[in-house]
């Protein structure tokens, strides 16, 4: 570019001559101004982390500020009925015997049937009461209450 | 290019801290310009990558750190003038010189700014006219032909000065 400066021989000395002259030497601390250096240099590289630091405070703070009320949810949660207890079972069962005349849980009908079973069997059972079904109406019989075609091959041959 | 360490702080300090002083001088005397300078490195210091061309970077900022020093135009003109040249040696006086030290200074403060800011650029600092245009903001061929200027006036002003000292 221009650096080829045309300029004349008694230019170029002059030029020279100015070149010679050092400038004067600055009064300046060297050791003041590396340490001032250092300090800027280090807070330089601290920067990001303070801005870091200050965004995720403001985050929080703005969270902590504007933080919804927590939302009901209704739900219907089934839960499973509590199964009875063997005890509670059995103590049920004695209850819908009739009481002896002692009037006590020991003495009661149902020990005496349990006791005679266990000596004699299901013979041992009481009958069932008189009226129900089983006395009033016969059994049907099972191959018409069934209506198979084996009963309809007998009916036939005139059986 | 990487960060700024304390040894290469150190190398551009040693080898631009003079020719900067030099040249804040323009504006800036009785110890101004020192601290302009100061506040120069402390700055490239906290830069997170080192300028391309430190040494134009330097210039450029000393510059502009001593013109928004002085913001007021009139309050500028008037300490270039007090402070351009009076109480303050430029240069350091050697016995060797081809030049005498402070009739150079007295020539380099009697130019006009736009002349002088590109002697001192080109001389001392070493810079091409194209980083001089950069930092001055204006065209290369503006720069050199101011360039030339100041050394012409340069040159006739010390001429006078031989003839006045030896008629």
């Amino acid at each position: 570019m221009q650096d080829e400066t045309p300029l004349t021989p008694a230019e170029r000395e002059l030029e020279a001559a100015l070149a010679a002259l050092q400038p004067a030497v600055p009064a300046m601390d060297r050791d003041a101004l590396m340490f001032r250096a250092g300090r800027a240099s280090a807070r330089n590289r601290m920067l990001p982390w303070r801005l870091a630091t200050a965004a995720l405070a403001l985050a929080l703070t703005t969270s902590l500020a504007i933080r919804p009320e927590p939302r009901t949810v209704e739900r219907i949660v089934r839960v499973p009925a509590e199964t009875p207890r063997i005890d509670s079972m059995y103590a049920l069962a004695r209850a819908s015997f009739p009481t002896g005349e002692t009037g006590t849980a020991t003495q009661s009908s149902y020990l005496r049937v349990r006791d005679d079973v266990l000596a004699q069997g299901a013979d041992a059972l009481p009958r069932p009461p008189v009226g129900t079904v089983t006395d009033t109406e016969p059994v049907p019989e099972v191959r018409r209450v069934l209506d198979t075609p084996s009963q309809r091959r007998w009916q036939f041959f005139g059986l | 290019m990487g960060s700024i360490d304390e040894a290469r702080l150190s190398e551009w300090f040693d080898a631009h801290a003079a020719a900067l002083v030099l040249y804040a001088r323009q504006w800036a005397g009785g110890g101004m310009a020192e601290d302009l300078v100061q506040d120069v490195f402390v700055r490239l210091a906290a830069e997170r990558k080192a300028p391309a061309n430190p040494r134009a970077w330097l210039f450029a900022a000393v510059r502009n750190a001593a013109i928004s020093a002085l913001r007021s135009r009139k309050r500028r003109e008037a300490r270039e003038a007090r402070s351009a040249g009076h109480g303050e040696s430029w240069f350091r006086s050697a016995v060797d010189d081809l030049m005498d030290a402070d009739a150079a200074q007295a020539a380099l403060v009697a130019l006009p700014r736009e002349q002088r800011e590109p002697v001192i650029l080109r001389i001392w600092a070493e810079l091409t006219f194209r980083e001089i245009a950069e930092i001055v903001g204006e065209p290369t061929s503006t720069v050199f032909q101011q360039y030339h200027e100041g050394l012409v006036a340069i040159r006739q002003r010390m001429e006078r000065s031989c003839k006045t000292k030896h008629p």
